[in-house]
């Protein structure tokens, strides 16, 4: 297709973004990663990480 | 015996699991997924279709519905509850079976009339079958290829867990071709072919599917 530039691997999937009006204290990552690992992903089936951006 | 039928929001195989309950002699009774009294039924059915609009995954809300925090403790306690194609699922993310079903292998929808071969007659759902009984009843999924890990895989096959495989083709690439399982105590089944949908000759492909029901109904009269 004309493209020409080679990555070295190419990744596709689900990203949820949330947003909080201050950044999250460790309690608040704790439960976001809670809910990440219970609801937002199924970790039978799928890898997660989890990005605080300010 | 009264049998509970849930119907979550876009669950669509509920009628036909009442009506399956009715032609196996029991007597169906709906439970609607915001409720959580299970109104003293013997058995639960979880239904195909697509719960919750399937939204996040199939059956990742449903679990979290307040007619599955009734059912969840109560199937760990030994209720009989079965789970068909999207129920499957549900009883998958429910954690009450092990394992997850993912897109099928060739990531087309399927529906069509499938043989399966029931492997394991001692659970709840499976013991009005004969040991190795080859049945055809309706296969229709987008999600049905059961995937779990290999050390899960040996455990489901050493305790005899796989209730059911796929006969000739394995149509959505599930491992090992299971086409249903039960939990270690029996009493919980997910299957993702639909036997709720052969239970006459008049309306499905055969009457296959009804031993699914008969063999929860018979055994508890």
């Amino acid at each position: 297709m004309g493209f020409t530039f080679s990555p070295t691997s190419v990744r596709q999937g689900k990203s949820f973004i949330l947003t909080l009006d201050h950044l999250p204290s460790a309690a608040e990552l704790k439960e976001i990663e809670s809910a990440a690992t219970s609801l937002l992903s199924n970790p039978v089936i799928e890898t997660f990480t989890i990005r605080v951006e300010n | 015996m009264r049998v509970g039928v849930v119907t979550f929001p876009g669950t669509l195989d509920d009628h036909d699991a009442a009506r399956a309950v009715k032609y196996a002699g029991g007597e169906p009774v709906s439970l609607w997924h915001g409720d959580t009294d299970l109104q003293g039924v013997s058995g639960v059915i979880l239904p195909g279709g697509f719960s919750y609009g399937d939204y996040l995954r199939c059956g990742a809300i449903a679990r979290f519905s307040p007619i599955m925090n009734a059912i969840v403790p109560a199937a760990e306690n030994g209720l009989p509850v079965l789970g068909i194609c999207n129920g499957f699922q549900v009883l998958c993310e429910s954690h009450l079976l092990p394992g997850a079903l993912t897109r099928n292998v060739g990531l087309h929808f399927l529906c069509r009339d499938q043989e399966i071969e029931i492997v394991n007659k001692d659970s709840a759902w499976s013991n009005d079958f004969s040991t190795h009984q080859k049945i055809t009843i309706p296969l229709k999924n987008g999600e049905g290829s059961y995937q779990c890990d290999d050390k899960t895989l040996q455990q489901l096959e050493e305790n005899s867990q796989v209730i059911a495989r796929y006969v000739g083709v394995n149509p959505n690439g599930s491992r090992n071709a299971i086409a249903g399982i039960t939990n270690k105590k029996g009493n919980v089944v997910g299957i993702m072919p639909h036997p709720e949908h052969a239970i006459d000759s008049l309306t499905g492909p055969s009457a296959d599917g009804l031993a699914f029901f008969t063999s929860l109904v018979k055994a508890r009269v």
